[in-house]
């Protein structure tokens, strides 16, 4: 009955190991001195989470608008699977976890021009800004920078269609669909969050938000601000959500 | 923990807090959030889920602080508010199923010692993952947290003996799977 010492000390060994103390998470002193002073709650972009309506169609998400009122459209079903994926995503992206969206938009009630301003500004990535000739020339409209506003001013998809990540060619933010404030702080949001985790074990690198990323333990994360920057460090990109 | 020479106890620093001082809960939290955030993260297996355990944590510590009565030891009833909130979490989980890591962890290609050993641990948690919610947390408070198995019981509100038998099923458990990986020089 009595076992041997030796596997005895192996096992508390192995238990201080497993159990070693982690640090946590750098934000959560702030987030909780932000939660309790004054009655002030957590940033700006976490508390939008909870107001924000989605509606969609079995091909995609269609609207995305504040609870509260202007901007909202009919059609779409804001009790659908897609529409509830997207709200998740969009949670997870106001959070700070989340650079990038699977789920699809269907942009199919808008005129020929406006959708693509939209599939243009699309391909703006996480962190980046351009300006509205950019895009105007990318459409190959160079002098359209105007109808380009104009169409961006009408995002029905805004924050998964990232017209916040277009601004004035002056350096001044610009206008916005869900207010000028809120494109300031979804920037600052990019800003302070890098796109992409690496695993230290498997030396994989995802985007932030990919299901892989999800599941990366605490110990083992690497935040990387570019592909290039994990390449040289030896990490592959992932094969699901394919870093660029 | 807490509390060295010339340093104000966690038991003063509570007390100041209920009077509405900011600092003296700053300095709470920053002594105690590693260690409430591992215990979480333990006892749940996942970072995010730990996360939000600890922020929890603290801020119904603080909420409730009119409630807090200076002979309780701080730490007893800090990781009271933790345990019960993990026990909540893996209730609310029950309904779900889960998916196991290793898609996430077999695909990696280059080795060396440190990342065999690093993988191997990983096994070994996830082996311990799949003990009841009562023996995690009772793991996680002894080995994270250093309690004693009294503070354990009077945290869990269940005896020493069960505390204890928790302690033995979870060693089992650990020893079996050491025994699996080769880990322990044969039986």
């Amino acid at each position: 009955m009595k076992r041997k010492p030796g596997r005895e000390a192996a096992t508390e060994r192995a238990l201080r190991e497993l159990y070693a103390v982690t640090p946590a998470p750098s934000g959560l002193l702030s987030r909780l001195l932000g939660q309790l002073g004054s009655g002030a709650t957590a940033p700006e972009t976490e508390s939008l989470a909870d107001r924000i309506n989605i509606r969609a169609t079995r091909r995609g998400i269609v609207g995305l608008a504040l609870a509260s009122g202007r901007g909202q459209r009919a059609g779409g079903d804001p009790a659908s699977p897609v529409a509830a994926k997207g709200a998740r995503e969009v949670r997870e992206y106001l959070c700070g976890r989340r650079a990038f969206f699977t789920v699809p938009w269907d942009l199919a009630a808008l005129a020929p021009f406006a959708r693509r301003v939209l599939e243009v500004t699309a391909q703006i990535p996480y962190g980046e800004v351009r300006t509205y000739r950019w895009v105007a020339e990318r459409l190959g409209a160079p002098a359209a920078v105007r109808a380009v506003g104009n169409a961006l001013a009408r995002n029905p998809v805004p924050i998964l269609i990232p017209c916040h990540r277009v601004v004035r060619s002056d350096g001044a933010v610009g206008g916005y669909a869900l207010g000028a404030g809120r494109k300031q702080a979804l920037l600052g949001l990019e800003a302070r969050t890098p796109p992409l985790v690496g695993c230290a074990t498997t030396r994989s690198v995802c985007r932030r938000g990919c299901a892989y990323e999800q599941r990366i333990r605490e110990e083992n994360r690497i935040h990387m601000a570019s592909l290039r920057a994990a390449r040289q460090l030896g990490y592959r990109p992932c094969t699901d959500c394919r870093p660029r | 923990m807490g509390g060295g020479v010339g340093q104000v106890t966690d038991e003063g620093l509570m007390i100041r807090a209920r009077r509405g001082d900011g600092e003296a809960f700053a300095l709470l939290v920053r002594r105690h959030q590693d260690r409430v955030y591992t215990v979480a993260l333990r006892s749940l297996g996942d970072r995010a889920a730990a996360e939000d355990v600890a922020q929890q944590a603290f801020l119904r510590a603080f909420e409730r602080c009119g409630a807090y009565d200076r002979r309780w030891r701080f730490t007893t009833w800090l990781y009271r508010i933790v345990a019960n909130l993990c026990i909540d979490e893996h209730r609310r989980r029950a309904r779900w199923r889960y998916v196991p890591m290793d898609a996430a962890i077999q695909w990696g290609a280059s080795r060396d010692d440190a990342l065999e050993a690093r993988e191997a641990a990983d096994r070994l948690r996830r082996g311990l993952d799949g003990l009841s919610p009562d023996v995690r947390i009772v793991l996680a408070l002894r080995y994270v947290s250093e309690m004693s198995y009294a503070d354990i019981a009077a945290i869990r509100g269940i005896s020493i003996e069960t505390v204890k038998s928790h302690l033995r099923r979870g060693k089992a458990r650990l020893r079996a799977l050491l025994a699996d990986a080769g880990m322990e020089g044969g039986r």
